[in-house]
């Protein structure tokens, strides 16, 4: 609110020869401002944001942790409205509070999956760090300034809507919010563009991968595997070809212990027969993709498995 | 691991199989891979020990 920083001091007017403005997002990353263990996800000042560190936030296996790249967004607007004002009987005003900060962008040439996607975000507490056409990160500067949090979103206000294609125009989701109104203009800091050498630009979200699992028993099962996106009869189209034994992971959620596969073998396309060590009956198993060191980063598969009593 | 045609074999798990064990774990590929290559291409060493 406008009465918390009256404290009589009035700063110095000098500025640097060299100011780095800040541009709307043309993509955003969404991070919740809380990790389920209690702590926050931020930016230390110490860190590198090179492509292995951004790979790594996208492909975290603690999805409260991980980051979630939206957009890339076109015809962005991102404005403050006028301040909330009280007038008196003499004409002047007073300010009693800032104007709320609003964000409106289209991703264009979506379908209307992809709003149900970011419809998911509604009933998370979570911000934003803005990527802008130079490839700068902006976020909010901490308190003792040594971290970048992501710029707090008032979730009540995330509203994802689907543009139809008409004849002059493309489909595209629009997506239009508020910014937290405790989150002030001044305390935005960008690490420049020149600072990073991870492409936030291209960055990418997980893609969901759905595995049905059948013929399962104690030393294997087979697995199809789809991308559950907007397909709905044409089943061709969604498989996912090409994976081998060292694309996957499972683990014994029983006996806590992962699982070492002995052979995986694709067919037809898109579906995989695992050979793996002899478990026990009733035993839980997940099968994940192997992210970061692994071929298939960028996706998240999670199937969990029960064999058979 | 070993590509062999569509499928992968980790050599690491195998490699602790007799050739009994890796047939009986892999009879849906009988007709489509030449099982005993697969084997010793992984174990040569134990070409002379294994029946």
């Amino acid at each position: 609110m406008e009465f918390c920083s009256c404290n009589g001091t009035i700063l110095n007017t000098g500025t640097p020869s060299k100011q780095r403005v800040i541009g709307t997002g043309v993509k955003l990353i969404a991070v919740q401002l809380k990790a389920d263990d209690g702590t926050f996800n931020q930016i230390d000042k110490s860190e590198v944001i090179d492509q292995a560190y951004l790979d790594a936030k996208i492909n975290h296996e603690d999805p409260s942790k991980r980051w979630y790249p939206i957009g890339s967004f076109t015809n962005e607007e991102d404005v403050r409205g006028d301040a909330i004002t009280e007038t008196f009987s003499d004409g002047s005003s007073a300010i009693t509070q800032q104007g709320v900060r609003s964000y409106t962008g289209w991703n264009i040439n979506s379908s209307p999956a992809y709003e149900k996607i970011l419809d998911s975000f509604k009933c998370t507490k979570f911000g934003i760090y803005s990527i802008d056409s130079c490839g700068g990160l902006t976020g909010s500067i901490s308190v003792d300034g040594d971290k970048l949090n992501p710029i707090r979103i008032n979730e009540y206000s995330w509203n994802p809507t689907y543009v139809k294609a008409t004849p002059t125009t493309v489909a595209k989701t629009q997506i239009m919010f508020e910014f937290d109104q405790t989150e002030k203009d001044a305390n935005l800091r960008v690490i420049n563009e020149t600072e990073i050498t991870a492409d936030l630009l291209r960055a990418e979200g997980l893609t969901a991968i759905k595995g049905v699992a059948s013929s399962i028993t104690t030393t294997g099962f087979v697995l199809a595997l789809t991308i559950d996106f907007d397909i709905f009869l044409d089943a061709s189209k969604s498989i996912v070809p090409d994976w081998e034994a060292s694309d996957f992971a499972v683990f014994n959620n029983t006996t806590n212990s992962a699982v070492a596969i002995t052979s995986v073998t694709e067919a037809p396309k898109g579906t995989y027969t695992f050979v793996i060590p002899a478990q026990s009956a009733s035993d839980e198993l997940t099968v994940t993709n192997v992210k970061t060191s692994g071929n298939k980063p960028g996706v998240f598969l999670d199937v969990d498995i029960t064999i058979p009593s | 691991m070993i590509k062999v045609g569509n499928t992968t074999f980790n050599e690491e798990v195998i490699k602790g199989m007799s050739l009994k064990q890796f047939k009986e774990s892999h009879k849906h590929l009988e007709k489509t891979h030449n099982l005993e290559e697969v084997y010793y291409q992984i174990n040569p060493k134990k070409s002379t020990k294994d029946a």
